[in-house]
């Protein structure tokens, strides 16, 4: 246990360095040079100023604000919405593949087929086909689903939009790794005794592929943090990483980049040590 | 290689991929470029009926952009740019991920375990908006100038090279774990109680089961840099370079330099809620394009897969022979009806 301790926080601090080191990385060129004189003054000025980061400042017109604590609304709200969303997308996606188990071969074929042909499509396609179906849907019943203008932060869309991929992603995982877990030996000889199916999904099989399923779900994460960025951008909403792309100085992209990297570090760490509970549990039955 | 042609995922991926590369090709040699432009439509009487933009209805297939330029062909232009882009950066990000990755799994284990920690780092920041810092201030034209600070080919150079570089940590670390699973395996106990070397067992041993991997890695950056060109091209910094005309009347423009897919969607996103077509249909060929590199990946796995399994055919062929014993070697006497019954239940 205190062994599982030092190394989550070798791994922070690790990572931590590893954030501030990448922050300063559009540092690196003036132009298109290579800078490293120009790099190590950026790291240095940055790291002085997060030091003293209550004095951060950033502009907003003319007018130049305190970045604390105004930042940590927008904070708040990226984060909100991506673990939402994750959340979200991993139950759908636990929810279809369950489905998925039950149902016969040929529609078995078929979820397998949608899933396959729907993880091609790229997040901007999504924000498109999202965007004309708003639209579309204002046109016909004067309703209007998402007010992309409105100032005030929204969340039931933003969050169910950025659900749909991850989900799928995540369902095609989980039905990799339930094939392969459901041809094992015990699968069968808990059949055999009359344990009921679903009881045999829900406390055998998903206990045993939770740890696997972690592993191949870690970059989903990443790949979300990316969507989240291109929705925050094509919707206008007042999220976190659209502040660090309107206000491109190299303090505010890497002290934003810190505060992203730590709630992030957090949730994998508690997926993990959630994970690895649940294995370990029964591993011992 | 015949098996290949056998699996129709991997021919049909690899045909559209070829369609769309041949045709682009096709078009700059014989038609050097030039896109066909319709600006006004007249009716039999020579009357005007309406005014570029055009909707796919009006000037099949796709219809036409705002200057009246048909999107069918710059589709076609751009094709070779975007796919040739992303095959470039993809290989280029293998060749070098590759040998630091083979080395470094097979000479620095130990230091690639512990520099792990950093190349984590990357995880938690969006890999666009670290481009996008990096390459603006190279990418887009001076507004109040009208000048590139550099020339065209500098620019494609230095993008590239950043492409390549973002991706470069983590595909190494990837690699070099694959290489490092390779070593601990069995038969590689075997090959060093034999008295291999270490290069021996490296170039004979690990580099041949290495390989299949290599290619689904490979698949999977193409698509990586399809994405990546897509979200760089919606914040306004298309490959090659960014015209920029501020315009604070009419709203500023930016255009691309080159014709290439990801340029055609960034400069007339802004078009999605009225011409909805003129931003969709590149994004269309972008998913074309991904689903079919998704198609030769799905593919390549079913081959791959098979070929290890070949030991199962024995097995096969048995079960074919009980088949034909089950159905017509014997019946039962007397109770033909029941037999009957149940044959058709089984089916």
């Amino acid at each position: 246990m205190r062994n599982k301790a030092v190394r989550i926080g070798f791994q922070f601090i690790a990572a931590f360095f590893g954030v501030l080191l990448l922050g300063s990385l559009p540092g690196l060129f003036t132009g298109m040079r290579l800078d490293p004189g120009g790099y190590m003054k950026r790291l240095q000025s940055t790291i002085e100023q997060i030091i003293h980061f209550q004095q951060l400042t950033f502009r907003s017109g003319n007018e130049s604000y305190q970045l604390f604590p105004s930042i940590l609304d927008y904070l708040t709200y990226s984060i909100v919405i991506l673990f939402s969303a994750l959340l979200l997308a991993f139950f759908v996606a636990f929810l279809f593949t369950y489905l998925t188990y039950r149902s016969p071969k040929f529609i078995q074929k078929w979820f397998k087929r949608v899933a396959f042909m729907t993880e091609s499509f790229p997040d901007v396609f999504v924000l498109a086909l999202v965007q004309i179906g708003v639209i579309w849907f204002y046109k016909k019943t004067d309703f209007l689903l998402m007010d992309v203008a409105a100032f005030e932060r929204i969340y039931t869309m933003p969050i169910l939009i950025l659900s749909i991929l991850p989900a799928l992603l995540l369902y095609r995982i989980m039905l990799h790794v339930l094939e392969e877990e459901v041809e094992k030996p015990y699968v069968e000889l808990a059949r055999t005794k009359g344990v009921d199916s679903t009881k045999i999904f829900l406390v055998h099989v998903f206990r045993n592929t939770i740890l696997s399923i972690y592993f191949h779900s870690r970059s989903i994460v990443w790949f979300a943090l990316s969507n989240l960025f291109i929705m925050e951008y094509v919707f206008n909403l007042n999220g976190l990483i659209r502040f660090m792309y309107e206000h491109p100085t190299p303090e505010i992209f890497t002290v934003s980049a810190l505060l992203l990297f730590i709630p992030i570090f957090i949730f994998l760490t508690i997926y993990q040590l959630v994970a690895e509970q649940a294995a370990k549990e029964e591993a011992l039955l | 290689m015949k098996s290949a042609l056998k699996n129709p995922m991997l021919v049909i991926g690899t045909a559209i991929i070829a369609l769309l590369l041949g045709s682009s090709l096709y078009y700059f040699f014989v038609y050097q470029d030039v896109v066909p432009q319709t600006s006004m439509l007249y009716d039999q009487d020579g009357n005007l009926v309406d005014r570029s933009p055009f909707t796919p209805l009006q000037v099949p297939p796709f219809g036409t952009d705002k200057y009246g330029y048909h999107l069918l062909d710059q589709i076609i232009i751009g094709a070779k740019y975007t796919i040739g882009i992303a095959f470039l950066v993809a290989s280029m990000r293998m060749a070098l991920s590759f040998v630091a990755g083979a080395i470094g799994g097979t000479y620095f284990r130990r230091t690639l375990r512990s520099t792990s920690g950093f190349v984590d780092a990357m995880q938690y920041i969006p890999i666009s908006l670290l481009c996008y810092f990096i390459l603006s201030g190279v990418l887009m034209e001076n507004g109040m100038e009208g000048t590139f600070q550099f020339s065209y080919l500098e620019r494609i150079v230095f993008e590239i090279v950043i492409l390549t570089a973002v991706a470069i940590p983590t595909t190494t670390t990837l690699i070099s774990n694959e290489t490092n699973a390779i070593w601990g395996k069995g038969f590689i106990e075997g090959a060093k109680t034999l008295g291999g070397s270490k290069v021996h067992i490296l170039t004979k041993h690990i580099l041949p089961h290495l390989g299949p991997r290599m290619v689904i890695i490979f698949l999977q950056q193409i698509i990586n840099v399809l994405i990546l060109l897509l979200h760089l091209g919606l914040l306004k910094l298309f490959f090659g370079g960014t015209f920029f005309n501020p315009d604070p009347i009419l709203g500023d423009e930016y255009r691309s330099v080159s014709s290439e897919w990801s340029g055609l969607i960034g400069s007339t996103f802004q078009f999605l809620p009225y011409n909805s077509w003129i931003p969709l249909v590149p994004i269309l060929f972008f998913v074309l394009v991904i689903f079919s590199v998704n198609l030769m990946l799905e593919g390549f796995k079913q081959l791959t897969e098979k070929q290890t399994m070949k030991r199962s055919t024995v097995n096969k062929r048995t079960e074919k022979n009980k088949r034909e014993i089950d159905s017509s070697a014997f019946y039962f006497l007397g109770r033909s009806e029941q037999a009957e019954e149940r044959k058709t239940a089984s089916r």
